[in-house]
């Protein structure tokens, strides 16, 4: 029963603070959406124009004071500095060239280096099969002279021999020993 | 805060119009400090490397931890209003990151700020002596010969242009972020551009470099009240809510981090772009060479906001009818200009579409220059 009481007792208020924040922010949006409608205006545009080549106006007559100010005086201007920075600045694209164009000689080598190495690579393979060949032929010419020198010398056997028993020579003064130069290199 | 007190005594509702009070006291205390004393929030944190720079603009390299999937590179080309950390503003909120991590080798071109010395520049040195040497070396150093560029609003303009004139290294695939193509029909800008008292060679000549406030008055001045008053306004809410305030720092931070343009740059923006709308009739020349939107080939990727109010959706959407390209897509979002980028809504539909398209659309990195690391030759 008491809390029942409690709850008939109990009462609502709006919060001012909230509603005075509702309020404002509701507010500021509609206002800007009409201020954004304004400044989509033609006329809008053409005040604002207005302003901006009187502005422009003044900054000529400014300008050209300031100028007529500063040639006659021994000060540097802003356009002096800027000439400079221009110099600095095309000095730059000079080096940023040079290194472009030193890239791509650097690259265009690598791709001509890469090419004859790759060329060299297959005369190396060429030349070793080749090679290999030679070998082959040379250790069976090598066979072929060792075969006839072992004929030869047979021959010679067999020649000394019938000369041994045809003639007896002198004991004292041997026959000088012929040895071939085909022998000598074997 | 509640919007109803529920009391059941005068003393109760003296005590809760009491803790309103103390609340709002501190709220416009926090408020204040703030706006005046809180330092700036770190912003650009994902690691780099300077890869090439020439006067002020720099090329990064984006360094990463994860091991690398594709080989085509990304360039990230952003536009001459405000500064690139947009693009990697905080860990968490940051395309780079996001890229990075998905595996894609990346980089940025950040043009710096411009000064008294800049001020003769066009978009021709922009895009012959910055962008097509940073492509050139961007494929290079990731040892590919296709790349990938991902432009931002004027980025995305300047990276048509570039795409249109050179042929090596070949572009890939080309990501427009609310990139303007046709500028007929572009909002506000429209009428203020084209109004009869506006003459941008008056404004090139009297200026010569276009100051950084200028360009940030002709920015803001497209919703006024929301980009000068609503912005603290905001700001006072999300402290009043007892929300972290750390991304409105952020943002803030960038919002006002804005730099110089270049007269001639800013000549050709408005006279050839805006006023004459010369990039889809081909008829802007750079350095005697026509700018013909037919011969970009690349695989195109176009993404708008539906409430952007600085590049239109159908500016970026004509990018569909008037490139070259064979392989189109087209994908609107529910946000504005910088919710492309930035926020809960990029981070979680943008990004991953961006991703899964780029990487649909690129070269996977081979499995034998995995085993070399992530920095290893192809």
């Amino acid at each position: 029963m008491s809390d029942e009481n409690a709850k008939q007792q109990e009462f609502m208020m709006p919060n001012p603070y909230k509603l005075w924040e509702n309020l404002y922010f509701r507010a500021e949006d509609s206002m800007g959406v009409l201020m954004k409608k304004m400044v989509e205006t033609k006329s809008f545009a053409n005040s604002i124009d207005f302003i901006l080549n009187n502005y422009l106006q003044y900054l000529k007559f400014q300008n050209e004071l300031a100028s007529a100010y500063i040639e006659n005086t021994p000060l540097s201007s802003k356009q002096d500095t800027a000439r400079l920075a221009k110099l600095l600045v095309a000095l730059e694209n000079k080096f940023d060239r040079l290194e472009d164009d030193f890239t791509n000689e650097l690259t265009a080598i690598r791709e001509q280096t890469n090419e004859v190495l790759e060329h060299l690579a297959a005369a190396q393979k060429g030349a070793e099969a080749c090679q290999d060949d030679v070998d082959v032929r040379i250790s069976a010419t090598l066979d072929d002279l060792r075969n006839l020198i072992g004929k030869v010398e047979h021959m010679e056997e067999s020649l000394k021999n019938y000369l041994g028993t045809s003639a007896e020579p002198d004991k004292e003064s041997p026959a000088p020993k012929r040895v071939r130069a085909s022998q000598k290199k074997a | 805060m509640n919007e109803m007190y529920k009391a059941r005594s005068a003393t109760e509702i003296g005590e809760l119009l009491q803790q309103s009070f103390d609340h709002w006291m501190h709220t416009n205390a926090r408020w204040l400090e703030v706006m005046n004393y809180d330092p700036k929030p770190a912003t650009g944190c994902s690691p780099k490397e300077l890869l090439w720079s020439k006067n002020k603009s720099k090329l990064y390299h984006y360094q990463a931890s994860t091991p690398r999937r594709y080989l085509t590179p990304v360039l990230l080309v952003y536009a001459l209003i405000n500064k690139p950390y947009v693009l990697d503003l905080m860990p968490g909120f940051s395309l780079v990151e996001y890229l990075v991590n998905e595996g894609f080798d990346v980089y940025m071109l950040d043009w710096g700020e411009f000064e008294w010395e800049d001020r003769d520049l066009t978009f021709a040195d922009l895009v012959y002596d910055h962008i097509a040497p940073s492509a050139r070396r961007v494929a290079r150093n990731a040892h590919s010969e296709e790349i990938s560029i991902i432009g931002y609003c004027q980025g995305g303009t300047m990276s048509t242009m570039y795409a249109a004139l050179f042929d090596r290294p070949i572009l890939r695939n080309l990501v427009y972020l609310a990139a303007p193509i046709d500028f007929d029909g572009a909002g506000t800008y429209d009428v203020w551009l084209k109004a009869p008292g506006y003459d941008p060679d008056r404004i090139a000549d009297m200026m010569e470099l276009v100051p950084k406030g200028f360009i940030d008055w002709g920015t803001r001045m497209l919703n006024p009240l929301n980009n000068y008053w609503g912005t603290y306004t905001r700001l006072w809410k999300t402290i009043e809510e007892d929300k972290p305030i750390n991304f409105w720092k952020v943002l803030n931070k960038w919002t006002q981090d804005n730099i110089n343009f270049p007269g001639g740059i800013y000549r050709d923006w408005i006279r050839d772009f805006y006023q004459g709308n010369k990039l889809i009739k081909n008829q802007i020349v750079l350095r005697g060479r026509r700018v013909m939107l037919q011969r970009i080939k690349a695989n195109l990727l176009a993404l708008v906001g539906q409430k952007d109010h600085i590049a239109l959706p159908h500016q970026t959407a004509a990018a569909l009818s008037y490139l070259g390209s064979n392989d189109k897509t087209y994908q609107e979002f529910p946000v504005g200009h910088g919710g492309l980028v930035l926020g809960a809504t990029a981070r979680d539909n943008i990004f991953p579409v961006l991703c899964s398209w780029l990487g649909d659309h690129s070269e996977i990195w081979e499995d034998d220059a995995k085993t070399n690391g992530r920095n290893g030759r192809r």
